[in-house]
């Protein structure tokens, strides 16, 4: 493999790598508020 | 660079990024799964705040002829009613009689916070003479038959059973069909009764606590299930007694729903509008021959009593 592929692959997975984090973060962020619920209902009492 | 060292790395970085995106997805996901584990776990009530013979206590006080003196009762219950033993406590038993190490009780003191299920295997095990609960689940009566206890249940007040939401949810009224088949899985997404195209998220409470033997009955034989994928994304529904919600232990995020039409609130639960109302109770050993039991359950009983149960936010039984 040439170094300019291999740079490629690299570049390739490190934009995968951070889509797939800020996506996770995003759905971390929209599910915050039902968390606080779910932790709510599920503790009480 | 060798090729060898190439395929290494890039098998590295891909092996990175697939490790934290799996620990950020079960950091997301365990508290759908596992939402009572040890991250989600909170106390249920902060009891400092509502002990007896202290000023600013959260509890009602009254004045009453009626102290206990000698072998005193040792008293235990669910969360939800602390405030209203305390009161009793407070009202009849001798200052020293309890005793707060700052966290919890010590083992000495005649007030005692072991929530339901606790309470029920102190009462028949013989650490609590009085518990003050729901209704006990067969478990519990299985447990007190197993070691030839026999209990006595006296009814001291009502208190409604509410069903609970995310105040973003739309849905703010429910049928009792509607709500049984949410927890069946008749209904398994929130668009079915009248809310927006989310999963539904039907949560239970820890068996043998006394807002879940309410549900069991309530449901009257039907099967409850959980879904997978409405726990990992859906809305929550869940259930609880409407004191806990309304002034214990209120969330800002959570809203009760009518049922049938009817919002639980204190007046609807004392004019008996409210469907689901439900007595709550003084339990006891039948063979505890402790002298002040009679007394103190009279008291409990008697138009003070009632008075401390009112003045706490539930419903006396003469109201009812």
């Amino acid at each position: 493999m040439d170094n300019k592929t291999f740079l490629k692959i690299i570049a390739a997975i490190s934009i995968l790598g951070i889509l797939s984090i800020v996506a996770l973060s995003i759905w971390t962020y929209l599910l915050y508020t039902d968390c606080s619920i779910i932790s709510y209902i599920a503790n009480r009492g | 660079m060798k090729m060898g060292k190439q395929l290494c790395i890039i098998i590295c970085m891909i092996l990175a990024i697939v490790l934290f995106d799996i620990s950020v997805f079960n950091i997301v996901t365990k508290r759908y799964i596992d939402n009572r584990g040890s991250e989600m776990k909170s106390r249920s009530i902060e009891v400092s705040e509502y002990l007896p013979f202290t000023k600013d206590s959260g509890i009602c006080h009254i004045d009453t002829d009626v102290k206990l003196s000698g072998d005193l009762p040792v008293l235990d219950g669910a969360a939800a009613l602390y405030p209203v033993f305390s009161a009793f406590v407070d009202a009849t038993y001798p200052e020293d009689s309890v005793s707060f190490d700052g966290t919890d009780f010590t083992a000495d003191s005649a007030l005692q916070f072991h929530n339901t299920r606790g309470a029920y295997q102190a009462v028949v095990d013989g650490s609590a003479d009085i518990i003050f609960c729901a209704q006990p689940s067969e478990e519990q009566l299985a447990y007190a038959s197993e070691h030839d206890v026999e209990l006595t249940l006296v009814p001291i007040g009502y208190e409604a059973f509410v069903f609970i939401v995310g105040k973003d949810n739309p849905v703010n009224d429910l049928t009792i069909e509607q709500v049984q088949g949410l927890y069946t899985g008749k209904y398994t997404n929130w668009s079915q009764v009248g809310g927006d195209d989310r999963l539904v998220d039907a949560v239970q409470r820890n068996v043998g606590s006394g807002s879940q033997t309410a549900m069991l009955s309530f449901m009257n034989g039907q099967e409850m299930k959980h879904s997978f994928f409405g726990a990992l994304t859906g809305r929550a529904i869940g259930f609880s007694f409407r004191y806990y919600v309304e002034g214990l232990n209120g969330n800002s995020y959570v809203k009760m729903l009518a049922l049938n039409g009817v919002y639980p609130s204190e007046e609807n639960i004392a004019n008996g509008t409210y469907p689901i109302a439900s007595n709550f109770y003084a339990v006891y050993n039948n063979a505890n021959s402790n002298p002040n039991i009679p007394i103190l359950i009279d008291f409990i009983l008697s138009e003070e009593g009632q008075a401390i149960v009112k003045r706490s936010g539930y419903t006396p039984l003469a109201q009812n």
